[in-house]
């Protein structure tokens, strides 16, 4: 049987295993429902660990590169096979290679080396702002707001001014220089439209290999560590299906005024945020987890920073990582440059005492008690949801 | 489908989102209006993403295929 076919339109009879593979690995996910999946998932890694985040675990690589260079840290720093942040993004990486190539969307992409210098400055810009604002797009704005941290509301402002300063630069370059994206980009190994391909055989080699691991991690006695694993390779799969994007939830709106991803990503974060609240106030998980220690100053200024450097990059953290799974080799620069500068930014603060100097904590329900917490949380969500959706018919703020 | 002719061609091969659909709204804006644009990229996004552009920015999209590399190419007709 031939199960790398697409199911036809034209009433052509495919079998059931075609179509339940069609139905699973080939077809894209709508992003309403990646919304839906992507924020119970982040639900279920807080009961399981901890919530989402993609600094978190690219810090952690840059850890290990600068300390087998002989830099060491104040803090010990855990091997990336056993760091959870880490497993967890080799984990969404892994899933986003299977699921690309599961679905015949793998190919090795070279940008232009101009766009390739861009990918790396937007990664190193993306790991200075995430320390300052003590997570990336993910973990100090989506997480932390899902778990009432003040810092994620002054983050996501952060993130939109660094994003339509993005916006405003790509404009200027486009239109000034854009010999620099223009004609040398390359791809390699892209499987084509029709007849078959070896790329859904590899992606199965691939879940074959995951699982391994997994069962390895399990057989040493970390089998907490593969069930974050395959949590990552969930999150991968649903993100490079569905190429859910957080960075065009705050770039579009800016550029062309598009504002499904704002709404969605808008209805993810409401989704998320009422997980988190059953898990914190019913006491099943520490109130404290994700108030990060960096309102105003670190995640205003932070996400200004990151929210420039995603843009650049074309990719947050995670979209990184899920987008360097499909062969983008811009997105590896970005990695390169994020997982680098992260780590050599927190060593500098770190040394020189300025981490504590970031901004205070604030935990909204200590502040004003649950239902009113819970209540602002969403009013914020349901005003950015309006907002994008009324520059979409005015086109008040989009650049093109 | 029938030869169609080409004005001008946009090559976006490497190019992440969303720079295929900003060169591409760019180099629209450049053609008279009937004429063709022929756009190549390799983002697995950009078939979506065109489909939404043209309806958005209602030019007609003449042809979105597969190439037998895996790259995308599409045909856009400026229609105002």
């Amino acid at each position: 049987m031939r199960i790398c076919e697409p199911a036809t339109a034209d009433g052509h009879q495919t079998g059931v295993i075609q179509e339940t593979f069609n139905t699973v690995f080939r077809r894209s996910i709508s992003i309403w429902a990646a919304a839906l999946l992507l924020a119970t998932l982040n639900i279920l890694l807080f009961a399981y660990e901890k919530p989402w985040t993609a600094a978190d675990g690219l810090r952690n690589w840059g850890d290990w590169f600068l300390q087998a260079a002989g830099w060491q840290s104040l803090l010990p720093t855990l091997p990336p096979s056993l760091y959870s942040g880490s497993v967890l993004n080799a984990g969404l990486l892994a899933g986003a290679v299977a699921s690309a190539l599961l679905s015949r969307q793998f190919a090795l992409q070279i940008a232009p080396p101009a766009e390739l210098a861009k990918g790396l400055l937007g990664g190193v810009l993306m790991g200075v702002g995430a320390v300052l604002a003590m997570g990336c797009n993910v973990g100090g704005f989506y997480s932390a707001l899902s778990a009432m941290s003040l810092s994620g509301v002054s983050m996501m402002v952060g993130l939109g001014l660094g994003a339509w300063l993005g916006v405003r630069y790509m404009m200027w370059e486009m239109v000034k220089f854009p010999r620099l994206s223009s004609g040398s980009g390359r791809s390699f190994w892209g499987a084509s439209g029709s007849g078959r391909s070896r790329q859904p055989w590899m992606g199965g080699l691939c879940l074959l290999l995951i699982a391994g691991v997994v069962f390895l991690y399990s057989h040493y006695g970390f089998g907490q560590r593969g069930g974050l694993l395959l949590i990552g390779v969930l999150l991968g799969t649903v993100l490079q299906r569905s190429r859910f994007c957080l960075v065009r939830a705050f770039r579009d709106p800016f550029l062309d005024g598009n504002s499904e991803m704002t709404r969605v990503a808008a209805l993810s974060l409401a989704i998320s945020a009422i997980g988190f609240a059953i898990l914190k106030s019913a006491d099943l998980r520490p109130a404290t987890a994700f108030v990060f220690a960096s309102f105003w100053k670190g995640s205003l200024v932070g996400g200004a920073i990151f929210g420039l450097g995603m843009v650049l990059a074309g990719g947050c953290g995670a979209g990184a990582l899920w987008r360097a799974g499909e062969g983008h080799i811009k997105l590896w620069c970005a990695l390169m440059g994020f997982a680098f500068a992260s780590a050599v930014a927190w060593r500098v603060l770190e040394q020189g005492g300025w981490l504590s100097r970031l901004g205070t904590a604030v935990f909204l329900p200590d502040v004003s008690g649950w239902p009113l917490a819970l209540a602002a949380t969403l009013a914020v969500l349901a005003i950015w949801y309006v907002l994008a959706a009324w520059n979409e018919r005015t086109r008040s703020v989009a650049a093109m | 489908m029938a030869e169609q002719i080409i004005d001008r061609t946009l090559d976006c091969t490497g190019l992440t989102c969303p720079m295929p659909i900003m060169k591409t709204t760019h180099a629209i804006r450049e053609l008279r209006v009937g004429q063709v644009l022929e756009m190549i990229a390799s983002d697995p996004g950009s078939m979506a993403d065109m489909e939404a552009w043209s309806k958005q920015n209602q030019h007609e999209l003449l042809a979105a295929e597969t190439l037998s590399d895996g790259r995308f190419r599409f045909l856009i007709r400026k229609t105002h």
